[in-house]
């Protein structure tokens, strides 16, 4: 994928009128970080970037509440659209946004970039302790090449690509405006480490979960980090009345996974956010990778396939399944 | 008040020769580091990569029950009698400092006296920081990776022990009770425990001037920069909950059918609802309100009111934010503001 | 030593199963009193999150019981409900719970007799499971 090519697309972007502003990847501050970028005018777009270390789902900020202050010629240009960098996974959380008329198509110009996968943090800080200078990272042959001040090292991508990417179905993005860069291909369908899980007797599968769930400190990140976690009045968060109470203890740290999981079933795509943000480390990818897997399996649907079709809990089969009915 | 050392592969009888104190340490939980009271002395791990450890559940616990209440009966305060005293052990230097800054608040006109009540019966052993993590700052905010106050004890990792500094006359108590695991230190090892302080502070890698960021804070209340700074927040809490110093709270009362009780739990200034009126209306509606209110809290309002800046630099928010909001950064930003 | 009765919720759907469970009533048929009925309008109704939060606090196991596919009075109430709650109940197998803890029927307002067999099936497999210890809400 040149980087060239990406910001030219980038400033053709934001030479349109009616487009607000660009969300994009740039530099983060130390290491081996990533950090958004809000691009307005074209003289910005350099400090875009795309690597291997662009870990983040930029699909996320279209549902944050404010939006960039629009420089005066914009507002009087009425831009309404907002442009952004879509990875497979983004695509497919736009896709799904679209569907559920969270945002409006023609108020989005995509710009979508077959992906092959990012980078794990916490593996690659691991690799490479306290390294505050700006590292970059580069894929080649199916090794990363990591530049690290002059240093050069060549890891092989395995030890450190995220495990979300290990699994990934749709790397090529689903819906764009313009797409930079050859197509992937994703893997098939794999759900082993789930179905290692549901082996597992009743008391085996609680004691797993209890245990994760006795660290959880409520800090809400999983939350607010999902681009499909954008209710307004989120259930979680109520007062009146309160569902999930504010002491944190296993038991209210369950009900608050669980109704998460439940409010994902079907629309969850799978991009990794929660668990890559998680700063206790718990295995929530498991139970949304579940719901994707029971989806699939019982009424044959995936979420973020495109933007007009139905969502999974608002429409039903009438061959839907019903032996467990009495 | 006397140097000691004492074997490394004897750790875990020290602490458990401690049996009549309730001691809080860092526990290896998978992956990462909890800091919990601990049962299991196998379980203690002092090598803090993660580094989210929060040290202040041991004084300020995530939820703490105030009082239970029943429709049949008067309510009843939660017995603050404890039964041991507490030994809070493996916290750094900076987490120390951290009780410091916690110390004026709880300690106000009317003091708390569910804080005051652990943090008074609490013997604070701490460890020394010989390799500062990544984002460590502590040097930039007057601290130090050796710091002494307010620790009892101060242990030092060398080779083959650890260099025991005995601060107060409550951790000469501790050493008096394991006088059969502790040695006096030779000179030797005394030297190279200044060395080591020495060759800690030089690794700190990250720093920021902080020299008149309070005056300059104190004009650019209303600057657009905060929008431009808090695009990139996701508004969680992983900030402020991993923050030692961070301390706001809510409470709430859980009932049900007849009976019920009054909480305390953490709260979070980045979460939206953390100054929603009950009208509806919202003081600080943006993300860009709520990190300047951050920002002011620690290195304006805190100065302000107690004299120090509310900050020791453990560089917590800065590792564990998922988005890259990076406070030296920001703080670098404020200082290039017209 | 008393036998274990466990606490059993139903939210039946007020045209079908709520009347159902009256002529179960009025023509004199026996059923095991453990069950405590929440009458809805519909299945369709039935938030998941109430299954979750009755098995938290006190009950033992969960009855959702609505129309026949078809004859919803709602037209499609238990179409949406039959989804929904298939997903529940796989959800908390998977963390845990017992699946025969959540359970659904269909009981149409001529079918006394199905209804208090249901409700015998129900109490006495949840009776053999035993009290939902592990679920509950710890404190208060």
């Amino acid at each position: 994928m040149n980087i060239q090519k990406l910001r030219d697309e980038a400033k053709r972007a934001l030479n349109r009128k009616e487009v607000k502003y660009l969300i994009g990847y740039q530099k983060g501050s130390y290491g081996f970080r990533v950090s958004p970028a809000f691009i307005e005018s074209k003289e910005e777009v350099d400090r875009l970037i795309f690597s291997p270390l662009c870990a983040l789902s930029l699909a996320n900020y279209l549902m944050l509440e404010e939006k960039l202050p629009q420089s005066e010629d914009k507002k009087k240009a009425k831009a309404t659209k907002i442009a952004l960098f879509a990875r497979g996974c983004d695509s497919r959380a736009l896709n799904q946004i679209i569907a559920e008329k969270g945002i409006p198509r023609d108020e989005l110009y995509i710009i979508g970039i077959p992906c092959k996968g990012v980078i794990d943090l916490k593996k690659i800080e691991a690799r490479f302790p306290g390294v505050v200078d700006f590292a970059e990272v580069v894929e080649k042959n199916g090794n990363y090449i990591v530049t690290i001040k002059e240093q050069i090292f060549e890891v092989p991508k395995e030890e450190l690509v995220a495990d979300t990417c290990k699994v990934c179905q749709y790397p090529t993005p689903l819906i764009y405006n313009k797409l930079i860069g050859d197509n992937v291909e994703g893997y098939p369908a794999n759900y082993d480490e789930i179905h290692s899980l549901e082996e597992k007797t009743l008391e085996e599968k609680w004691d797993f979960w209890q245990k994760e769930f006795d660290s959880c400190i409520r800090c809400y990140a999983c939350k607010n980090s999902c681009p499909l976690c954008y209710c307004e009045g989120c259930v979680l968060d109520k007062l009146t009345p309160q569902w999930v109470r504010r002491s944190v203890d296993s038991s209210e740290n369950l009900l608050f996974h669980i109704t998460r999981t439940f409010h994902l079933a079907g629309r969850c795509i799978s991009c990794g956010e929660c668990e890559r943000v998680c700063p206790m480390d718990i295995p929530l990818m498991k139970l949304n990778r579940k719901m994707e897997k029971e989806v699939k399996e019982l009424f044959n649907y995936e979420a973020g396939k495109d933007p007009v079709s139905q969502t999974l809990l608002t429409t039903f089969n009438l061959e839907d399944p019903e032996d467990f009915i009495l | 008040m006397g140097f000691f050392v004492l074997q490394k592969d004897k750790l875990n009888d020290f602490l458990a020769s401690l049996e009549e104190y309730e001691v809080w340490a860092p526990v290896q939980n998978g992956t990462t580091t909890l800091f919990e009271v601990i049962k299991d002395f196998q379980n203690l791990s002092l090598d803090l990569k993660h580094q989210v450890l929060i040290s202040k559940s041991a004084v300020f616990p995530q939820t703490e029950s105030l009082f239970t209440f029943d429709r049949n009966a008067h309510p009843q305060a939660t017995n603050l009698e404890k039964k041991k005293e507490t030994i809070i052990f493996g916290i750094r230097p900076c987490d120390a400092q951290s009780f410091q800054l916690l110390d004026p608040v709880f300690e106000g006109d009317i003091p708390d006296p569910y804080y005051l009540n652990r943090r008074n019966n609490a013997i604070l052993i701490g460890i020394a920081c010989s390799e500062p993590f990544l984002n460590c700052f502590c040097t930039s905010v007057g601290g130090n990776p050796f710091s002494k106050e307010p620790l009892d004890l101060l242990f030092t990792e060398l080779d083959s022990v650890f260099y025991i500094e005995v601060i107060t006359e409550k951790g000469k108590k501790i050493i008096d009770k394991t006088s059969t695991l502790c040695a006096p230190a030779s000179s030797d090892e005394r030297k190279q425990k200044e060395q080591m302080a020495h060759t800690s502070e030089s690794k700190i890698k990250r720093k920021i001037d902080l020299n008149h960021i309070p005056e300059k804070l104190t004009g650019i209340f209303e600057h657009p920069i905060w929008k431009k700074l808090a695009m990139k927040c996701i508004g969680c809490g992983i900030c402020t909950y991993t923050c030692p110093t961070c301390y706001c709270f809510d409470i709430q009362d859980e009932t049900r059918a007849r009976k019920g009780r009054r909480v305390r739990v953490w709260d979070s200034c980045m979460f939206t609802e953390y100054t929603l009126h009950a009208s509806g209306h919202n003081p600080r509606p943006t993300r860009g309100e709520r990190l300047r209110n951050r920002i002011y809290h620690k290195f304006k309002f805190n100065i302000d009111n107690f004299g120090v800046v509310g900050c020791v630099g453990c560089g917590r928010c800065i590792t564990l934010c998922p988005v890259n909001v990076d406070l030296i950064e920001n703080l670098s930003a404020i200082k290039e503001v017209e | 030593m008393s036998e274990f009765e466990p606490n059993i919720v139903a939210f039946l759907c007020n045209w079908c199963s709520y009347a159902g469970a009256d002529l179960t009533g009025t023509t004199r048929i026996h059923y095991p009193p453990n069950v405590k009925v929440i009458r809805v309008m519909c299945t369709g109704r039935v938030n998941p999150l109430f299954v979750v939060q009755a098995l938290r606090q006190g009950a033992d196991g969960v009855l959702i019981s609505g129309c026949h596919p078809g004859e919803c009075h709602y037209l499609k109430g238990n179409y949406l409900a039959r989804r929904r709650f298939l997903l529940m109940k796989n959800l908390l197998e998977f963390i845990g719970v017992n699946p025969l803890r959540l359970r659904m029927s269909w009981i149409s307002a001529s079918e006394g007799k199905k209804f208090a067999d249901v409700i015998t099936e129900i109490t006495e497999e949840i009776k053999k499971l035993g009290p939902l210890k592990s679920f509950k809400r710890e404190v208060i």
